[in-house]
């Protein structure tokens, strides 16, 4: 599989002299070879952080002269060192690097604050919400509190944490949605931002639960009741404490994956269509794969929709279930 | 080396060969934990807190008028039935009304048929009486009339010669004279 990609590249390096100039700029420039439109680190380059917005080709960034079609973020704070944490296996080093996707989170705050602010103003005073959009987000407003919060946190308690799931939702619905845009991306496609997600609710959750418990309480909270005669009591206990605190962790650690590799490999799908067109443009076979690459694209495409909503409703219900869980005895 | 040393080693390799759907930026995570602490701020106090209490509003008025239009409702449940209650009483006074002036009328005209048969039986009585009277006079005058011509007659007969056959023909004809007026 991979010589014939090797072969490919070699028959199209040779025969077709236009395909260097709409190609993707090659990581390495200096080796001088055309890319590889299928290998992972290629197809992974477009849906992880990068501290650099690809643009259409063509276009020319004068801060980078060195790579077209790119737009270089300015680092005001960084000068590429690394700074306290040392980077090992997945752990990247701190740089204080500002990349593409903190730039896109920050897109997202001031649309959705300038969306719900709009709202807020348009629904004050108990108007009823006119307009199609307007009515578009009380649906969501209205389905996250009687759907999600109230059924599983209770009614004046789901109340209380609304704008916390509220928050959640639309943050991840925007960065689900960003990397639908071209030329954007996911943010939610690196576990940076799907762990830290998982973290607050994961403290919200212990939060609730110490409150309501203390400590202790809020521990032996996870084992289960059940009647046991009296010396298996002082066995089995322990031991189901320490799996139910094994598992409240492990819950919240899943909740982060599941997002990361539901964003992940919907963009990877849409990656590999996307290469499949670079692959065989210039080639005999382009007039067969690029009409089904494309097909399949945007099939992908609809998928990638109804998943980011998905995954956004996901996310917010399963914290809210969380929290309702914590404030409860098993 | 320790083995955790040289599983990161292995992974720093396959990091550097391989992409890695796991990498984790503390930079990306340092940023998104600030971000959403800005997020879930200035959301709640621009929008979330203004958007529950409208729409909380907005409930308790919809409530509001569901309670008050049921309300109404019931109001005019009750007035139908009180009108339609009064309808009916107005109708049957009407109807009471109406037999009422009908037997009224019956009454005012027997009456005035009464009157008029009355008033036709005494007007037939003076009549007659006045006939009667007016006959009378009539009666009384030609008597007074014969006995004038009888005496007229009679100073006639002592002046003539008076036989029998004159007096029977003078007594003839004031007969005739007397059934000639009546």
């Amino acid at each position: 599989m991979e010589e014939e990609i090797e072969k490919k590249e070699g028959e199209k390096a040779g025969g077709d002299h236009s395909h260097g100039s709409d190609g993707v700029e090659s990581d390495g420039g200096d080796h001088g070879h055309t890319v590889n439109f299928l290998s992972p680190g290629h197809l992974f380059e477009h849906i992880q952080d990068t501290d650099y917005f690809d643009l259409p080709t063509g276009t020319w960034s004068k801060k980078d002269p060195h790579h077209h079609n790119r737009l270089t973020i300015g680092q005001p704070y960084s000068d590429g060192e690394t700074v306290l944490v040392e980077g090992s296996g997945s752990l990247t080093p701190m740089k204080l690097h500002l990349t593409k996707f903190m730039v896109l989170e920050v897109i997202i705050l001031i649309v959705l604050i300038g969306v719900f602010g709009w709202f807020s103003r348009k629904i004050k005073g108990g108007k009823p919400a006119k307009g199609r959009f307007a009515n578009l987000l009380e649906v969501f407003i209205l389905f996250i509190r009687d759907e999600v919060a109230r059924p599983n946190i209770g009614k004046s308690a789901g109340d209380k944490f609304l704008p916390f799931l509220l928050t959640i939702f639309f943050f991840i619905l925007g960065c689900n949605l960003m990397g639908l845009l071209p030329f954007m991306g996911s943010p939610t496609a690196a576990w940076a931002v799907t762990s830290v997600l998982a973290v607050i609710t994961f403290g919200v959750v212990c939060t609730v639960g110490i409150r309501k418990f203390g400590l202790v309480g809020f521990a032996l909270a996870q084992v289960p009741r059940m009647d046991l005669p009296f010396g298996l009591n002082y066995i089995i206990k322990p031991m189901l404490l320490v799996i139910e605190l094994f598992g409240l962790v492990l819950k919240h650690f899943v909740l982060s994956v599941r997002l990361l590799a539901n964003m992940l490999a919907g963009h990877i799908m849409l990656a590999v269509f996307l290469a499949f067109v670079a692959e065989s443009a210039g080639s005999y076979m382009q007039y067969l794969i690029i009409p089904a690459a494309c097909g399949g694209y945007v099939v992908i495409m609809f998928l990638e929709l109804f998943v980011a909503f998905l995954q956004a409703f996901i996310f917010t219900f399963l914290a809210a279930l969380f929290i309702g869980s914590a404030s409860h005895q098993h | 080396m320790s083995i955790i040393g040289q599983l990161n080693l292995l992974f720093a390799e396959a990091a550097e060969s391989e992409p890695d759907a796991l990498a984790w930026s503390p930079d990306l995570a340092l940023f998104t934990l600030l971000l959403f602490i800005v997020f879930i701020t200035v959301l709640s106090y621009f929008a979330w807190k203004p958007i529950m209490s409208a729409l909380d509003e907005r409930e308790k008025s919809v409530s509001d008028k569901i309670d008050s239009a049921e309300a109404n409702a019931d109001r005019m449940e009750r007035l139908k039935v009180e009108y339609e209650e009064k309808l009916a009483a107005a109708a049957e006074d009407a109807a009471q009304m109406i037999a009422e002036a009908k037997k009224d009328a019956l009454l005012v005209k027997d009456k005035i048929l009464a009157d008029a048969g009355a008033e036709a039986d005494r007007q037939r009585e003076r009549a007659i009486a006045d006939i009667q009277s007016a006959k009378d006079a009539a009666v009384r005058e030609l008597a007074q009339k014969t006995v004038d011509s009888a005496i007229v007659l009679a100073g006639d007969l002592v002046r003539k010669e008076i036989n029998s056959d004159v007096h029977k023909q003078l007594i003839q004809e004031s007969l005739d004279q007397f059934s000639g007026v009546n």
